[in-house]
């Protein structure tokens, strides 16, 4: 059976923070090329690698990763705004 | 230190070991059957010599080798992944291989010796990696 497409925003909250692949890939215990796969959606991860990656971003798995496509951050941010 | 190379030369090097490993086999061949036809041991051992540097370029320096060779334990999920699927995929492609070769010469009464024992070990031992280096993707030496 083949699994599902796995989008995430890894990549976009690396650069938020300004972190390296390589430093990310040395928290969560993966190679850095493997980063590379997960943000080009070329590889899902497991449940641990997923929660592993929440837990480093600080933010819900849920927000990180998805099954439809996700919408862009800023576009998230303004109409969490405009809903204020 | 990163080793990578692009998938076009990848691909090149996998194919240009084969050729040099079955050319080492004909060449071998022919001069094993015909006394006469002496001067096609240099090309031979020329042959030979091409598919070990291939081996060395292509699999070694490639970062490849060791990739394939690595500890399971050193392997992240993604990398496990993709090293058990090359050594399956390997493993039947070889048998196949193998067993094809070995009905063939039964067929023919070709002689199996030991020239043929060698390539059958060389290929055992680069199927997996080759298979690896065919594939799109970046596979370094990189475990850090």
């Amino acid at each position: 059976m083949k699994a599902r497409r796995i989008f995430n925003r890894i990549g976009i909250l690396r650069r938020e923070r300004g972190v390296s692949r390589k430093e990310l890939a040395r928290v969560v215990g993966v190679n850095h090329q493997t980063i590379g796969y997960l943000e080009r959606e070329e590889y899902n991860p497991s449940l641990d690698l997923a929660l592993k990656i929440s837990e480093y971003f600080e933010l819900p798995v849920e927000f990180i990763f998805s099954t439809k496509p996700l919408i862009p951050l800023s576009q998230e941010l303004y109409r969490l705004k405009k809903g204020e | 230190m990163q080793k990578t190379t692009s998938l076009t030369t990848r691909r090149t090097g996998v194919i240009a070991t084969y050729v040099a490993l079955v050319l080492t086999i004909v060449l071998y061949e022919i001069v094993a059957f015909s006394d006469a036809i002496s001067w096609l041991l240099i090309p031979m051992f020329a042959a030979f010599a091409a598919t070990i540097l291939l081996v060395i370029f292509v699999y070694h320096r490639g970062g490849i080798w060791s990739f394939v060779h690595r500890k399971f334990d050193d392997y992240d999920e993604r990398e496990a992944v993709v090293a058990m699927d090359a050594l399956r995929h390997g493993y039947g492609i070889f048998a196949v291989l193998v067993l094809s070769c070995l009905f063939t010469y039964a067929i023919f009464e070709f002689r199996v010796d030991v020239v043929h024992a060698a390539a059958f070990l060389i290929l055992a031992h680069i199927l997996p990696a080759s298979i690896i280096a065919w594939k799109k993707g970046n596979y370094s030496c990189d475990t850090e």
